[in-house]
C-alpha cells in the first residue's frame, strides 16, 4: 500500500487526539466529512482506477470509525499502538471480583426463561451492565493515562466480555419475544 | 464542494449537461421505471398510461415472450408457461423453495433453479432480464435516447447471490447498473428529499415477496443506514397464500385437488378480495368455479386480521430486533416511512403505528417511493442533481464468515457493517508442504455453516511448500458499495500472490452470461468487437480528460518536475496510440498510465481529506467517560 493517509493510525486520520476518552459526536462529524471526500459515489464519475482509490479509502474510513466509537474495540487499538497484539492483551487476568460478577450475570441471563418477571430482571441486568461498563471505563482510562500499560490491559478485556454479555442479553431477549 | 470531485466539471468524457439515468424497482409483483426530470422525479408510464408494470412474463409455444399485462393474460390458461414472483427465485437454490405452494414447474439445475415452460428451461435471470428490457425500452422512448445508467434496487436483506443474480440480469438486459441501491434507503431518499427531514427513520416495507426493515440516521445531508433486517420470503404473497389456505379449508377442499390452473384463479380471486379490504370493511368472494359446498365466501377485516396476524408478528420482531441493532430503542424514532403496496392493509397499518406508538408517513405513493428513490439516486450519481451534497452511507445486511473446523462459521465481516469495508484475515496451512487452501465462505447469522448461505468456495493455489503453521496467508475479503462481495488472497511470507478460483455457488459465470448476451441479441462478433473499441476508448479519453485537469491543479503542488514528466510521457504515449486501430495497445498503454497515475491520485484523495477536516480543532475531550 502507498503511503499516504491510509497508513495513518485512525486517531490522525480522524484529526483527534489519540485517547480513550472521545467526544463522540466529534468523531461523527468528522467520519461524515471524511465520508463525502473518500465514498465511491461521491466519485461516481471519476475513472476506475480513482473509483478504486475511492474504495480502499472509504473502507479504511469504516474500519476506523466502526473501531473507534466502540469502548473495547477502541481499548484494544490503543494497545495495539502500543504494541499489544490481541492475543497478548488477551492473555492479562481479569481479576476475581470481575469475573465473578459476569459469571452471576450470565446465569441471570440464562435463568430468564424459568424466572417469574424476566422483564424486571432484563433491567436489572442492563442497569448492572451500564454500571459495570462505566466503571470499567473508568479504571482502564485512569491506568493508559499514567501509561500503566500492563495493568490498563486486563480492563479491555474486561470490556469485552462485557460487549458479549450485552450481546447474549439481546439475543436472548429477542428469543423470548420470538417464543411469545 | 470543489476539493472533492478529483474530476472538474466540464471536463467530463461526456459533454452534455445531463445524462438519461433511470431508477428501476424491480419488484416482485411489479416494476416500475422512474427519471429525474427538470429536477422533479416521476415515474415513466408506458404508452397506455400504466406506471406498473405487472412482474411476469410469458414464454408462450408461439416462440415469443410477453412481459407484463401482455403476460399476465395467460395466467390461468398457461399456468406454467407464466412466470410470476421470479425475483423469489432469484440466486436461490431448489432447497429455497417449497413445492407444495409454487405455482410453477420447477427444476434444478445447476445455477439454481429454472423453470419449465414451452420455450424450454428458463432461468429466473433471464425473466427478470426481460423485465428490465421492458423498462429499459419504454424509458428509452421516453426520454427518446439511450440510457445511460440505471440504479436498480433490492431488498435490504438480500444476500450476495441474490444481488449478483440481480446484477447478472441486468446485464442480460443491457444496462449499465450505476448502483444496486437497497430499496428502503431508497424509499428513505425519496421521503428525505421530499421533507428535508432530519433525525432517525425507520422505514417498513412490505413488497410482493420480501420484507424489509430499516433504520437511518439523517445528518448533515448523510443518510447514514444503521442497521437492516428482515426476512426475503415474507411478503403480499404470503398474505395471498394464507387467506388462500384459508378459504380453502373453509370450503373444504385441498389445494393438491386443484389443477394448476384452478390454483391461479382462486389465487387471483384472493387477491383481489385482499385489495379491496383496504377500502371496505368486508367483501365476497365467488368460489361457484370450483366444486365446493359453498358458492360464495365473506371475508371481513376482522378475518384478514387474525389471518394475517402471524406474519404481521413476525415483522414487528424484525423492527425489533433491527433496533437493537441499531442501539436505539423505539421511542428515539422520528419517523416511520411504509413501503410496498402490502402496507396497504389496515391492520398492518394499524399494528405498526402503534409499535413505533407514531403516525405514519405516507405522502408518496406506496407503489412509487423505492423508484423515485432509486430515480434520485441515479440522478445523484450522474452528476445531474442539484443536491449533489446528498450521501448515502448503507450497510451489509448479513454477516459474511468462512467455514472453520468441525462445520462451525468464523465471522469476518459481522452484518450491518457500514460498507465499503474490507477486512483482512490471516490463515495458515495444517500439514507439511501444503501447497493449496480451499476456503468455504458463507453468508448468514447462525453458528454452523449448514444453517448459513453458500455464497463460494475458494481454492487456493501455488503456496510455496513450508512446515505447518508457517505460511501467512492473508485472504481479503470486500464488500463494494453495491453490497457486493469479492475476495483476494496473499502469501505473505514469501510476498507472493496466489491465484485464487471463484466458484459462485449459485447465479451464472461470466461464460454463461456472454452466451445468453449472444443469444438474446445475436450479435455479430464484429459488432461485439466494436463495440469493445468504442468502449476501450471512451475509458481511456476519460482517465486523459481526468489526468490532465488534475495535473493543472494540483502537479505543481502535489508531484516533482520528474514526476509530473513520467505522467505527462505516458499521457503522450496514450494520446498516439489512440490514433491506432489496435485495441491491445490502446489497453496496455492505458493501463500503464492509470498504474503511473495510482500514487497522485491517492495524494489527491490524501489532501482533500485533510482539507476536509482543516479548521477542526482538535475536540475537546469531555470530561464524561466512555459512550
Amino acid at each position: 500500500m502507498l503511503q499516504s493517509e491510509l497508513s495513518k493510525d485512525y486517531f490522525t486520520l480522524f484529526g483527534i487526539s489519540r485517547s480513550f476518552v472521545i467526544d463522540r459526536d466529534a468523531l461523527t462529524e468528522r467520519y461524515l466529512l471524511l465520508q463525502r471526500q473518500s465514498h465511491p459515489d461521491m466519485h461516481a464519475s471519476g475513472d476506475p482506477m480513482e473509483k478504486r482509490i475511492a474504495l480502499q479509502y472509504s473502507g479504511f474510513v469504516n474500519q476506523a470509525y466502526s473501531t473507534l466509537k466502540d469502548a473495547s474495540r477502541r481499548a484494544f487499538y490503543l494497545l495495539e499502538l502500543a504494541g499489544f497484539s490481541q492475543n497478548e492483551v488477551n492473555a492479562f487476568a481479569v481479576d476475581d471480583e470481575f469475573l465473578f460478577e459476569q459469571m452471576i450475570l450470565r446465569e441471570q441471563i440464562s435463568d430468564l426463561d424459568t424466572c417469574d418477571d424476566p422483564l424486571s430482571v432484563i433491567e436489572e441486568i442492563s442497569a448492572s451492565l451500564r454500571r459495570l461498563q462505566a466503571d470499567t471505563e473508568r479504571k482502564f482510562c485512569e491506568f493508559y493515562k499514567l501509561d500503566k500499560l500492563k495493568h490498563a490491559a486486563p480492563f479491555a478485556n474486561c470490556l469485552q466480555y462485557l460487549f458479549k454479555i450485552k450481546e447474549e442479553l439481546d439475543r436472548s431477549e429477542l428469543q423470548r419475544l420470538e417464543e411469545g | 464542494m470543489a476539493l472533492m470531485k478529483i474530476t472538474e466539471p466540464g471536463v467530463s468524457f461526456n459533454d452534455r449537461s445531463t445524462k438519461r439515468v433511470i431508477g428501476i424497482d424491480l419488484g416482485t409483483t411489479n416494476s416500475l421505471v422512474a427519471t429525474v426530470k427538470d429536477g422533479s422525479p416521476e415515474i415513466i408510464p408506458d404508452k397506455e398510461g400504466c406506471e406498473l408494470l405487472p412482474s411476469v412474463v410469458y414464454y408462450g409455444d408461439a416462440k415469443q415472450v410477453s412481459v407484463g399485462t401482455d403476460a399476465l393474460k395467460f395466467a390461468e390458461s398457461n399456468p406454467a408457461d407464466t412466470l410470476m414472483s421470479v425475483k423469489r427465485f432469484l440466486g436461490r437454490g431448489i432447497d429455497d423453495i417449497d413445492p407444495e405452494t409454487s405455482m410453477h414447474n420447477v427444476t434444478s439445475t445447476s445455477d439454481g433453479v429454472s423453470f419449465v415452460t414451452a420455450m424450454g428451461e428458463v432461468n429466473p435471470i433471464q425473466a427478470s432480464a426481460e423485465i428490465l428490457s421492458t423498462l429499459s425500452r419504454r424509458a428509452n422512448q421516453s426520454l427518446k435516447g439511450d440510457i445511460e445508467g440505471a440504479v436498480i434496487t433490492v431488498p435490504a436483506y438480500f444476500n450476495d447471490a441474490q444481488r449478483q443474480a440481480t446484477m447478472d440480469a441486468a446485464q442480460v438486459a443491457g444496462l449499465n447498473v450505476i448502483r444496486l441501491l437497497n430499496e428502503p434507503t431508497a424509499a428513505a431518499l425519496a421521503y428525505g428529499l421530499e421533507s428535508k427531514e432530519k433525525g432517525l427513520i425507520a422505514v417498513y416495507d412490505l413488497g410482493g415477496g420480501t420484507f424489509d426493515i430499516s433504520i437511518l440516521k439523517l445528518h448533515a445531508g448523510v443518510f447514514e443506514v444503521l442497521a437492516t433486517g428482515g426476512d426475503t420470503s415474507l411478503g403480499g404473497d404470503d398474505i395471498d397464500l394464507l387467506l388462500y389456505n384459508w378459504l380453502m379449508e373453509d370450503i373444504g377442499i385441498g389445494t393438491a385437488d386443484l389443477e394448476f390452473s384452478m390454483r391461479r384463479q382462486m389465487l387471483a380471486a384472493v387477491k383481489v378480495a385482499k385489495e379491496a379490504l383496504s377500502n371496505s370493511e368486508s367483501v365476497v368472494v365467488d368460489t361457484s368455479f370450483v366444486k365446493a359446498h359453498k358458492t360464495e365466501v365473506k371475508i371481513t377485516q376482522d378475518i384478514l386480521t387474525s389471518i394475517i396476524s402471524p406474519l404481521v408478528a413476525r415483522t414487528i420482531l424484525a423492527c425489533r430486533r433491527c433496533l437493537k441493532d441499531a442501539g436505539i430503542t423505539v421511542n428515539d424514532i422520528d419517523n416511520v416511512v411504509m413501503v410496498g403496496g402490502s402496507t396497504r392493509i389496515v391492520s398492518i397499518q394499524t399494528s405498526i403505528s402503534e409499535f413505533f406508538g407514531r403516525e405514519l408517513l405516507s405522502g408518496i405513493n406506496p407503489d412509487n417511493v423505492v423508484a423515485i428513490g432509486a430515480a434520485q439516486q441515479a440522478d445523484i450519481l450522474a452528476g445531474n442533481a442539484s443536491m449533489n451534497d446528498i450521501l448515502l452511507i448503507d450497510v451489509t445486511p448479513l454477516s459474511l464468515g468462512i467455514e472453520t473446523m468441525g462445520g462451525l462459521v468464523e465471522k469476518i465481516i459481522n452484518r450491518n457493517t457500514a460498507i465499503p469495508v474490507t477486512r483482512a484475515q490471516e490463515f495458515t496451512t495444517y500439514k507439511d508442504g501444503q501447497t493449496g487452501l480451499k476456503l468455504h465462505v458463507v453468508q448468514g447469522e447462525r453458528e454452523l455453516v449448514k444453517d448459513c448461505r453458500s455464497l463460494a468456495h475458494f481454492e487456493l493455489f501455488g503456496i510455496p511448500p513450508m512446515v505447518a503453521g508457517s505460511a501467512r496467508i492473508a485472504v481479503t475479503f470486500q464488500v463494494d458499495a453495491d453490497g457486493l462481495l469479492s475476495v483476494t488472497a496473499r502469501e505473505k511470507t514469501t510476498g507472493r500472490e496466489a491465484s485464487i478460483n471463484v466458484q459462485p455457488a449459485l447465479g451464472l459465470d461470466e461464460g454463461e452470461i456472454s452466451t445468453i448476451l449472444e443469444a438474446s441479441f445475436s450479435n455479430a462478433e464484429d459488432d461485439i468487437n466494436a463495440r469493445k473499441m468504442v468502449e476501450q476508448r471512451v475509458h481511456s479519453r476519460h482517465l486523459l480528460d481526468s489526468l490532465a485537469a488534475a495535473l493543472e491543479k494540483d502537479g505543481d503542488g502535489l508531484l516533482n518536475d520528474s514526476e509530473q514528466s513520467e505522467v505527462r510521457f505516458l499521457m503522450d504515449k496514450l494520446e498516439n496510440v489512440l490514433l491506432s486501430k489496435e485495441i491491445e495497445k490502446i489497453k496496455d498503454a492505458t493501463e500503464s498510465l492509470a498504474k503511473k497515475s495510482e500514487y497522485f491520485a491517492m495524494l489527491r484523495m490524501d489532501r482533500s481529506v485533510r482539507d476536509a477536516l482543516k479548521g477542526k480543532s482538535v475536540s475537546e475531550l469531555s470530561e464524561e467517560v466512555g459512550s
